[in-house]
């Protein structure tokens, strides 16, 4: 394997982590969210995020070039093997903790998939300007709630407030 | 509803730019933008719209059965409104 | 105008059901088929809603990347297919809070298939062959039924539950097609879920209290026992072909009738799942009652966050 391609397949794992940790995090609320037009939204996200998962990791599999496929890479590793944004593995919590993380995480995302788009890796750059329309609606979503959880009820301006301290 | 139930919105939905917006089906919302949200995570799963509405369903004005007659009845006999009332000899309208 | 007696408006009624029309949320109706509709609708998107439960169970454990998306799509779609369904109610009248209300406390009733636990991968297969197949029999025939938005949103459904269907159908076929394990847990699953898949249609036809009502008003168009029939025509074909038995002893085609005769449902089990003695009840009902719960203040910030905000703009 060229040295190229072991980075690009290090650095595709890297990206493909963070969104299948935070992917199956999300997935963990279907069927428990606090109205069901929400969960349905959630999950949405979920699916947005494994899929992007799943593109990245086919390509780090592909760059490795030891025929490991997504599922290899996903179900086969060790724990402690795992590249994620460690912000993507923390717990749920409550509804203001899993916004908070997601608003978080969606606009590092956001300005990640921005400048991903113009790498000269052709696949970096399509998956990059894919998955960033797909995270702008990630931003917008999570935004609407961090401003009416802050701005709604004393309760739920103090549970965001504790979220943000703790992410 | 209740006093904490989120207000009703009605949903529609246009499959390509070029159609009618067609009834898709409610969802609840406290506001326009979470009802726009809502809509978009319920209705456009399976890449059915292009565009949206949503409506206040408590906006929405329509007769009551009990009018119905007196509101549509009357079109019914005007079938000189259709084309095909018409008598053309031979003349070609395509 | 003329006034009519209740007894008029009956009939006028029971003369438009009887033609073939469609009843559309102003329209009059008997009392008793709006109470009807409520319970029925509302039974059935309760079922949907606990229906995420025994397979959200799976979705962070599937087995590849691939089945956790479908599965996660798919119990989605129970949400939304929960959300039309409780849409419909409204329209009669009674709010979403209402019918969660009445479920939450334990006075509605949902289906009892989903108070079976989901033990192994292959049980989610099951659920998506059997149980969603018995669902999209039961709801093909609902879609023709009288009341216009619940028949409207049974159309819907349908077309989505198609997939969920063939996906459950697709995980057994594979599992049978693997090592003697997975065949094994592929039968065991069968073996658990089969009996309480023909429960779904309910209580069979010389029992079953609301049946005569419902298709008297054409909201149900076949009894019971009829689509259970339909639904056990066509399934075990399909069993055959992946090589799976269904455990019944007295199962066998009858030529005569062109359909498959099968052994009695043991209706008290039937019973004691309706009436609250199924194994994951409790645990079902919590995991609803909880999500309501912990999501009151969500619900309420949004709420707060929309007052304000029509105060300014009136303000401004």
């Amino acid at each position: 394997m060229s040295e190229l391609n072991k980075n690009i397949a290090e650095y595709a794992l890297r990206i493909g982590d963070t969104s299948l940790i935070l992917g199956q995090r999300l997935a963990e609320w279907c069927g428990h969210g606090p109205i069901l037009e929400e969960d349905i939204a959630l999950t949405n996200i979920s699916l947005d995020l494994i899929g992007q998962s799943r593109a990245f990791l086919t390509y780090a599999g592909e760059k490795e070039g030891n025929g490991r496929s997504e599922d290899d890479l996903a179900f086969f590793r060790e724990a402690r093997t795992f590249k994620n944004r460690l912000m993507a593995e923390q717990p749920n919590g409550d509804y203001a903790q899993t916004m908070i993380r997601q608003l978080f995480l969606s606009v590092y995302q956001y300005y990640f998939y921005t400048e991903l788009m113009k790498s000269k890796d052709e696949t970096f750059a399509a998956l990059a300007e894919k998955s960033l329309k797909e995270v702008t609606y990630h931003v917008r979503h999570s935004s609407e709630w961090t401003i009416r959880f802050g701005d709604g009820t004393e309760e739920s301006h103090v549970r965001t407030l504790e979220a943000v301290d703790t992410l | 509803m209740s006093a904490s139930e989120w207000p009703l919105w009605e949903v529609f939905t246009q499959r390509r730019a070029g159609l009618p917006f067609e009834h898709a089906g409610s969802v609840h919302a406290p506001d326009k933008e979470m009802a726009l949200q809502n809509a978009r995570d319920v209705y456009s799963r399976r890449g059915e719209a292009t565009c949206l509405w949503v409506v206040p369903a408590d906006c929405i004005v329509s007769p009551t059965p009990e009018e119905a007659g007196s509101f549509f009845d009357p079109s019914n006999d005007k079938i000189y409104r259709h084309p095909n009332f018409y008598k053309t000899p031979g003349a070609n309208f395509e | 105008m003329k006034i009519l007696s209740e007894e008029e408006l009956e009939l006028k009624f029971q003369e438009r059901i009887d033609k073939g029309e469609i009843i559309e949320p102003k329209d009059w109706m008997p009392e008793r088929y709006r109470k009807q509709l409520i319970r029925m609708m509302s039974q059935h998107a309760h079922s949907e809603i606990v229906g995420m439960l025994p397979e959200g169970n799976w979705i962070t454990r599937a087995p590849s990347l691939r089945r956790k998306a479908v599965l996660l799509a798919k119990v989605q779609d129970e949400a939304g297919h929960g959300l039309y369904i409780y849409s419909g109610t409204e329209t009669l009248g009674i709010s979403r809070d209402q019918v969660m209300g009445d479920f939450l406390t334990g006075k509605a009733k949902y289906s009892s298939i989903f108070n079976y636990p989901t033990l192994t991968w292959a049980d989610i297969g099951a659920i998506g062959w059997l149980v969603d197949g018995a669902a999209i029999v039961n709801q093909t025939a609902l879609a023709k039924g009288s009341y216009g938005p619940y028949a409207r949103a049974m159309v819907r459904i349908c077309k989505e539950e198609n997939f969920h269907h063939k996906q459950g159908y697709e995980i057994l076929a594979t599992l049978m097609k693997g090592s003697k394990e997975q065949r094994e847990m592929a039968q065991d699953s069968i073996n658990r879920f089969w009996w309480p898949s023909l429960m779904m249609f309910g209580p069979s036809d010389n029992n079953s209290p609301n049946s005569a009502e419902l298709i008297k008003w054409k909201v149900k168009k076949y009894s019971n026992d009829e689509l259970r029939q339909r639904f056990i025509d066509r399934t075990i074909p399909q069993a055959e072909n992946i090589g799976l038995t269904v455990p019944d002893k007295d199962l066998k085609w009858d030529e005569e009738t062109r359909h498959y005769s099968h052994g009695e449902i043991n209706w008290v089990e039937f019973n004691n799942v309706i009436n609250g003695r199924g194994i994951c009840n409790k645990e079902r009902m919590k995991a609803r009652r909880d999500a309501h719960e912990n999501g009151a203040w969500v619900r309420e910030a949004a709420n707060a966050y929309a007052r304000k905000k029509a105060s300014k703009t009136k303000a401004a």
